[in-house]
């Protein structure tokens, strides 16, 4: 037997030298998993890091909107959100992992919430009086808006039984589109409140000055939760010690369940597979801008920059690289299933609320498509944990 | 294998066995770890109670996972763009499904110092018959919502407080049981009647309900015994209560006095008792003729909840898995699974049940589950009775609750009240206050040896 062996392994050899080969043989790695997990925290790192500037660009913005309401103070403000959405929409895929943004007392729930409360923030159709804006008796402060949050999916979690069912959403990225944007009430475009409502006296909404105050603290938030992360995660940060010194499996395993669970329960049946049955033209992740098409491509993108190891500028070993090693078959599967998922998000057409909202039309058929192509990638991402011996998870968003 | 290998290989099976079968030791039934057979999953951490049914086709799959989102996210006032998603309150208990069924899991009492989450309270006052349904306390309605829209008062505040009872087994050892005393204060339209009813009720784990659901009717009545006809002590009734959707009375199954027929009327009733969301099957807003502000809020639709959105919910809590039990083969747990079929634990928490067909899940028809229930429901004594009649459950029966994941609550809840009011702090607490006609298991449990005991908890706790 040893001999037989032995013989089999010469005879490879000779094979390899015969053809001139120069790749390296199998067993040789391209890519060790400590490398794919330190660029993995420089890319969440770079990526929370772009989150931040834009968010402080908005803040900006927004800002010298409230100091001088105009038409065209109002379009800029509008502008730098759609921006800031950019990066964090592609951040996301850091979610689902117990990592900073949403283990216990992470800021997911402050930041991204949804669906939001209009009517505990600001006024609506139909009730002109409602809302912490027009009820004097509250105090805008951070802390006092901080505390009246109630931040669904991170509360839920983060404080397990502890859930408080006394608060609603009135923060975050939401708040800040619900207040530039204003209720979408048109159901061919986005929202359109008009930058009076800004203005004290300004004939259009009661209490401009209190909702000035609320839309500029709401964008402080932000950029506070925002630099929590980036410090968690920034060389020398405490999460990120932490993550480089778990074992690489569990490393591995965390990034996984990240692009697993966004890909299929979260964006794929949460964001727009219950859209696609509820024929809700509202029931979409940014629905007061009409931006949800971006959203979702976004989240897309950011999943497929955790297996390719890249962001925008970044770029270096992924779980692309791991995977192939292991399995080239796997990895070309894979390669294709997130070109057709965002192939397919970018079929979808645009505004997304418009094509959910007729069951069997052909904007309806392409965001089926898409959701299906979504599943179909998350399928595929727990085969490729598999193939480099990882239990990935898909179900969960929590 | 070589000769000698094989020849010595053998000598320690037989070896093996003859060891087995001189100790007398207990062996597990095949296959009993799977307390849902092919509907049972491997997850001990606290998500355990989170995942489907295995193997879905991807149309069930896609309504699980729309559901997912649906039972957990906020419901928000009305009017709101979301115009699917508004129309909380005016009153309401929660926001959302998992405010109370944290982890698709169990609810509990306040601790210290915090508001009343996932355990509410049913209100009647008496004069129903036990084919109609209680009659709704006249100012505050079916139930107590300590909650309201920012426009509104809540109904009330409740509070607590606990008497402890020390006890003592036959060996000697100490327990103590808690009582809970009820108050309500801050009620928004004055005093309740003097002859209300009150019912705490804890919000139960959801796991393996569709399965529950699939048992035929003629087996769960088969176990009833009305009149204790076998003389064994304990009856066991069916509770017989109106389905909304026929009129008719159909055989109760949910619920903590089995006081709901189906899932879908399950899920309905919690959506418009618990968070206010109006349905096709219960189009009124629980407001009462005292409550004009509750009559004059904005509504979110009529109804407010969409048939999809009911319809995957409905889904989502039929599809939940079981989780598999733990340590079901050590010797522990096995000594205690006889003992609790031997004290009379098992007259009531049966075993075995077998489901029938389900259409839409035919993987799942016809299957042996090992929920610990036979859905039926018990006089469990007087210290445990809520007075309040519920159909044809009067005040002192409950229903016999599933025991399947029994011993993953702590795990996946991070607490282990147990009871319809989580009064028992855990499962010695729990069986120490059955009474009525589990009373004779009561008293055999507490003559029994600490080690017996043990053994007993150790067997919960692998379920």
């Amino acid at each position: 037997m040893r001999i037989s062996c032995l013989l089999l392994a010469s005879a490879l050899l000779v094979t390899a030298c015969d053809d001139g080969d120069v790749t390296p043989p199998d067993d040789m790695p391209s890519v060790q998993p400590a490398e794919v997990i330190a660029n993995y925290a420089d890319l969440v790192y770079t990526n929370y890091q772009d989150a931040y500037d834009k968010a402080v660009a908005m803040q900006m913005v927004i800002d010298a909107f409230v100091a001088a309401p105009t038409a065209s103070t109002m379009e800029a403000a509008k502008r730098a959100w759609l921006e800031a959405r950019i990066p964090y929409g592609q951040s996301e895929v850091f979610r689902f992992q117990d990592g900073p943004i949403d283990r216990n007392g992470g800021p997911e729930g402050q930041l991204n919430a949804w669906p939001l409360d209009e009517v505990y923030i600001d006024y609506v159709d139909g009730d002109p009086t409602a809302g912490i804006i027009n009820d004097p008796t509250i105090e805008i402060s951070k802390a006092m808006l901080m505390d009246l949050n109630e931040g669904a999916m991170g509360d839920v979690f983060g404080q397990g039984d502890a859930f408080d069912a006394e608060k609603a959403i009135s923060v975050g990225y939401h708040a800040v589109e619900f207040l530039l944007w204003g209720q979408d009430l048109d159901n061919a475009g986005p929202g359109s409140r008009p930058y009076t409502d800004f203005i004290e006296g300004g004939g259009t909404a009661e209490n401009g000055e209190r909702r000035g105050q609320y839309l500029s603290i709401v964008a402080e938030i932000i950029v506070d939760d925002l630099s929590g992360l980036v410090d968690e995660w920034s060389p020398g940060g405490a999460y990120r010690g932490e993550f480089l010194a778990m074992d690489d499996n569990m490393a591995l395993t965390k990034m996984m369940d990240g692009m697993g669970i966004l890909s299929k329960g979260e964006l794929g049946a949460e964001r727009m597979d219950v859209g696609l049955e509820t024929l809700d033209q509202e029931d979409e992740h940014s629905c007061f801008s009409d931006n949800t098409h971006i959203d979702i491509l976004m989240n897309a993108t950011g999943i497929q920059n955790v297996y390719l190891g890249r962001y925008e500028w970044f770029d270096g070993p992924g779980l692309n690289d791991l995977i192939r090693d292991a399995d080239p078959a796997m990895a070309d599967n894979l390669d294709a299933a997130f070109v057709a998922s965002i192939e397919a998000i970018n079929a979808m057409p645009v505004p997304f609320d418009q094509a959910i909202s007729q069951n069997g039309s052909p904007g309806w058929m392409a965001v089926n498509a898409a959701v299906n192509a979504l599943f179909d990638q998350a399928d595929l991402i727990v085969m490729g944990g598999a193939a480099i011996d990882l239990t990935v998870g898909v179900e969960l968003p929590e | 294998m070589n000769p000698l290998a094989r020849t010595i290989c053998g000598f320690w099976l037989v070896l093996l066995g003859s060891l087995s079968s001189c100790d007398h030791a207990l062996v597990p039934e095949p296959g009993e770890e799977l307390s849902a057979g092919p509907g049972t999953i491997v997850d001990d951490t606290r998500d355990a109670f989170t995942h489907h049914l295995p193997g879905l086709e991807r149309d069930l799959e896609r309504s699980f996972l729309r559901g997912r989102p649906l039972f957990r996210d906020n419901w928000v006032t009305a009017p709101a763009s979301t115009d699917s998603r508004d129309g909380l309150g005016p009153l309401f208990n929660a926001r959302s499904c998992e405010a109370c069924h944290v982890r698709d899991g169990r609810g509990r009492p306040p601790w210290d110092g915090e508001p009343f989450g996932s355990l509410l309270f049913r209100l009647s006052v008496p004069g129903a018959s036990a084919d109609e349904p209680p009659v709704p306390e006249p100012t505050y309605g079916g139930q107590l919502q300590p909650l309201a829209i920012q426009a509104l008062d809540g109904e009330g505040t409740p509070q607590v407080t606990y008497e402890e009872q020390p006890g003592q087994f036959a060996d000697g050892q100490d327990f103590s049981l808690r009582t809970p005393r009820y108050t309500f204060t801050d009620l928004s339209h004055g005093p309740m009647v003097a002859d209300v009813q009150v019912s705490p009720r804890v919000a139960p784990a959801l796991i393996g309900l569709g399965l529950l659901e699939a048992v035929p009717q003629a087996d769960i009545e088969a176990l009833a015994d009305p009149d204790d006809s076998d003389g064994d002590g304990i009856s066991g009734r069916a509770n017989y209560v109106i389905d909304v959707t026929s009129g008719e009375l159909a055989l109760g199954r949910f619920g903590l006095k089995s006081n709901q027929p189906t899932i879908l009327q399950q899920v309905a009733g919690a959506f418009v008792g618990d968070i206010g969301i109006t349905s096709a099957l219960f189009v009124e807003e629980s407001c009462t003729g005292a409550q004009a502000d509750c009559g004059a809020a904005i509504s979110g639709g009529d109804p407010e909840l969409l048939d999809a959105i009911l319809a995957d919910v409905t889904f989502y809590s039929r599809a939940l898995a079981v989780p598999i039990r733990r340590n079901w083969d050590a010797q522990e747990v096995l000594r205690g699974k006889q003992i609790f079929r031997d004290i009379g634990c098992a007259s009531c928490h049966v075993p075995t049940l077998t489901t029938g067909d389900i259409p839409d899940l035919l993987g799942f028809s016809n299957i042996t589950i090992r929920p610990y229930t036979d859905l039926l429901v018990h006089d469990m004594g007087s210290d445990l009775a809520d007075d309040r009649p519920d159909f044809g459950a009067d005040g002192r029966e409950w229903r016999t609750p599933p025991l399947w994941g029994l011993g993953l609550i702590e795990a996946v809840n991070g607490h282990l009240y147990l009871l319809h009011d989580g009064r028992a702090r855990g499962h010695v607490e729990a069986i120490m206050w059955h009474g009525g006609e589990a009373e004779d298991a009561r008293a055999a449990f507490a003559s029994l040896s600490a080690v017996e005991r043990a053994e007993l908890v150790a067997f919960l706790e692998s379920l």
